[in-house]
C-alpha cells in the first residue's frame, strides 16, 4: 500500500500543519485589507457571479413565496393605508408642480444651473450575491467593466443608496453596503442642512460620525449624500436619524430589511483633487512626447 | 464486521478531488444570502457541511490541500480577508480527521459533530475576526448563519446516502 494510501498518514498530518501556518500566516499579513482588490480576487469574484446568479434563482424564488404569504395577509390592511397615502400625495404633487414652475422661473430670471448632478444614466443590474456576514457586508452584481461601471460609482435601490462598488471584474461587480465596517460617506440633513460623515459598523444602523452641532441633528431628519467627499452625487437618499440604544446619533437606511434583487449602478464620477489632475494632464503630456 | 472493514484501505485521490470541487462550489455559495421576514441569513457554514460529510475514503493530503485551496476562493469570493476562511476550513478538517473516522454517520451523529464543528468555527470567527478587523463580529449573524447551515444538513444527508445508494459505493459515501 502506498505511503499517501494510509488512514492516518503522516503527510496527511503534515499537509495538516503547513495548511494551518499558511492560512494564519496569510490573515496576519492581510490584516486590514478586507475588500481590497487584487486580481485572483477579481478572478475569484468574476468566476463566483455566474454560480451564485444560478444559485440565486431557487434562493429568491423562496423569498418570493414568503413575501407573498405575507403581504397577503395583510392585503386588507395596506389597501387602506395606500388609499390614505394616495389623497396626501396628490395634493403634494399639485403643490409640488407649482413649486416646480416657480424654481423655473427663478432659474430663468436668475441665471443659474441648479441642475443636479446625479447621472441621468442608470445601468441596470442584478444582485446575485449578498454577503451578510459578522464582518463584510456586500452585493455582488452580474454587471461590470463591461457595461461601463468603475470603482467608486455609486448604487441605488428604489429605496435609496445601497452602497458604492468597490471592485469591478470584466463582468462582475463588488459593492460595499453602507452597513459595512469599512464604508464612510459624507451626508447631510435635509432640514438643516448641516454635514456628517456615516460610518458603518456591521450594525443595522449605522452612526453618524462628526457631527459638529448636534442641535443641528434630530430624531426622523431625512438624510442624504451631502457630495462634499466628492465620492458620490448629492441628493441620494439614505434614510432617517433614529437615536441608537447607546445613545449615538445613527441612521436607519431605507434599504434596510428590504432582499435586493435589482439594483442600479449610476455612473457618476468622482471630482479629483486639482493637483491630482494636473498630475495626470502632466503625465499624458509626458506620455505624448509633448513635455517641456 | 463486514469483508470490506478487513481489507486494507484505499485511499482515493479522485474522492478528494470530487469533494474539494463541491467545497469549492459551497464556497461560492456563501455570497448568497435568504431574505425572510426582514431577516437575512448568509450561506457562510453550508461549506462546513461539505467538511462534515467528507468522504471516508478521500486520500488524506489531497483532501487537506482541496480544503485549504478552497477556503482561500472562499474568502477571495466574499472580499473577507485572505487566510481567515482557509484556516477555519482547515482547522473544521482537522478536528474532524474524516480519514480516522470508522463509523458510520447516522443522523443524531451527524447533528452531534455538526454542533461541535459549528460551534469551533463560530469561535475561530470570532477570534479572527477580532484580530483581524478590530471589531467584536456580529454574533447574531453567525448564528442565523448556523441555523441556515443547520436547517440544510437533513437534505444533504438524505442526498449523500441516495447517492451511495445510487452508486453502489456505500463504504465510500454511506459512512
Amino acid at each position: 500500500m502506498n505511503r499517501l494510501d494510509r488512514p492516518n498518514s503522516g503527510w496527511t498530518r503534515i499537509a495538516l500543519i503547513f495548511a494551518i501556518l499558511a492560512s494564519s500566516l496569510l490573515m496576519s499579513v492581510n490584516r486590514g485589507m478586507a475588500g481590497n482588490s487584487t486580481a485572483f480576487g477579481t478572478a475569484a469574484q468574476d468566476a463566483v457571479t455566474p454560480i451564485a446568479s444560478l444559485f440565486s434563482r431557487p434562493i429568491r424564488a423562496t423569498e418570493g413565496l414568503f413575501a407573498g404569504l405575507r403581504e397577503r395577509s395583510h392585503v386588507f390592511e395596506t389597501n387602506a393605508e395606500l388609499k390614505a397615502e394616495l389623497a396626501v400625495l396628490r395634493e403634494r404633487q399639485a403643490r409640488y408642480e407649482n413649486l416646480a414652475m416657480k424654481v423655473a422661473r427663478y432659474e430663468a430670471i436668475l441665471g443659474v444651473d441648479a441642475q443636479t448632478d446625479i447621472p441621468l444614466r442608470k445601468i441596470a443590474a442584478r444582485a446575485v450575491g449578498e454577503t451578510d456576514g459578522p464582518f463584510v457586508r456586500s452585493l455582488l452584481l452580474n454587471v461590470g467593466k463591461a457595461d461601463g461601471v468603475t470603482r467608486g460609482n455609486p448604487v441605488l435601490s428604489t429605496e435609496g443608496l445601497v452602497g458604492h462598488v468597490i471592485n469591478v471584474g470584466q463582468n462582475s461587480t463588488r459593492v460595499l453596503r453602507l452597513s459595512d465596517l469599512n464604508s464612510r460617506i459624507a451626508v447631510a440633513s435635509v432640514r438643516s442642512g448641516a454635514t456628517a460623515i456615516l460610518a458603518g459598523d456591521n450594525t443595522a444602523h449605522p452612526k453618524l460620525a462628526f457631527v459638529s452641532q448636534r442641535k443641528d441633528w434630530q430624531v426622523g431628519d431625512r438624510v442624504i449624500s451631502s457630495g462634499d467627499d466628492g465620492a458620490l452625487p448629492r441628493g441620494l437618499h439614505v434614510g432617517e436619524v433614529i437615536k441608537g440604544e447607546d445613545g449615538n446619533l445613527r441612521v436607519a437606511l431605507a434599504t434596510r430589511g428590504a432582499a435586493l434583487d435589482w439594483v442600479w449602478v449610476s455612473p457618476f464620477e468622482a471630482v479629483t483633487a486639482p493637483s491630482e489632475q494636473e498630475e495626470a494632464e502632466e503625465a499624458a503630456l509626458a506620455d505624448a512626447g509633448g513635455a517641456p | 464486521m463486514t469483508f470490506h472493514d478487513l481489507q486494507s484501505v484505499q485511499r482515493s485521490p479522485r474522492l478528494a478531488i470530487l469533494a474539494g470541487l463541491v467545497l469549492l462550489i459551497t464556497g461560492a455559495m456563501s455570497v448568497l444570502s435568504l431574505n425572510v421576514f426582514n431577516t437575512s441569513a448568509g450561506f457562510g457554514f453550508v461549506p462546513l457541511l461539505v467538511i462534515l460529510l467528507w468522504p471516508r475514503r478521500a486520500n488524506g493530503p489531497i483532501s487537506v490541500a482541496g480544503v485549504f485551496i478552497a477556503g482561500l476562493f472562499t474568502d477571495w469570493a466574499t472580499g473577507g480577508v485572505l487566510g481567515q476562511w482557509a484556516l477555519i476550513y482547515v482547522l473544521g478538517f482537522a478536528l474532524l480527521r474524516p480519514e480516522i473516522r470508522n463509523m458510520p454517520f447516522a443522523f443524531l451523529r451527524a447533528l452531534l459533530a455538526w454542533f461541535v464543528l459549528a460551534g469551533l468555527a463560530a469561535v475561530l470567527l470570532y477570534a479572527s475576526g477580532q484580530f483581524v478587523f478590530g471589531v467584536p463580529a456580529d454574533v447574531v449573524a453567525i448564528l442565523r448563519q448556523i441555523l441556515l447551515a443547520t436547517a440544510i444538513l437533513p437534505f444533504l444527508l438524505i442526498i449523500r446516502n441516495r447517492l451511495a445508494g445510487a452508486t453502489g459505493s456505500s463504504e465510500q459515501w454511506g459512512r
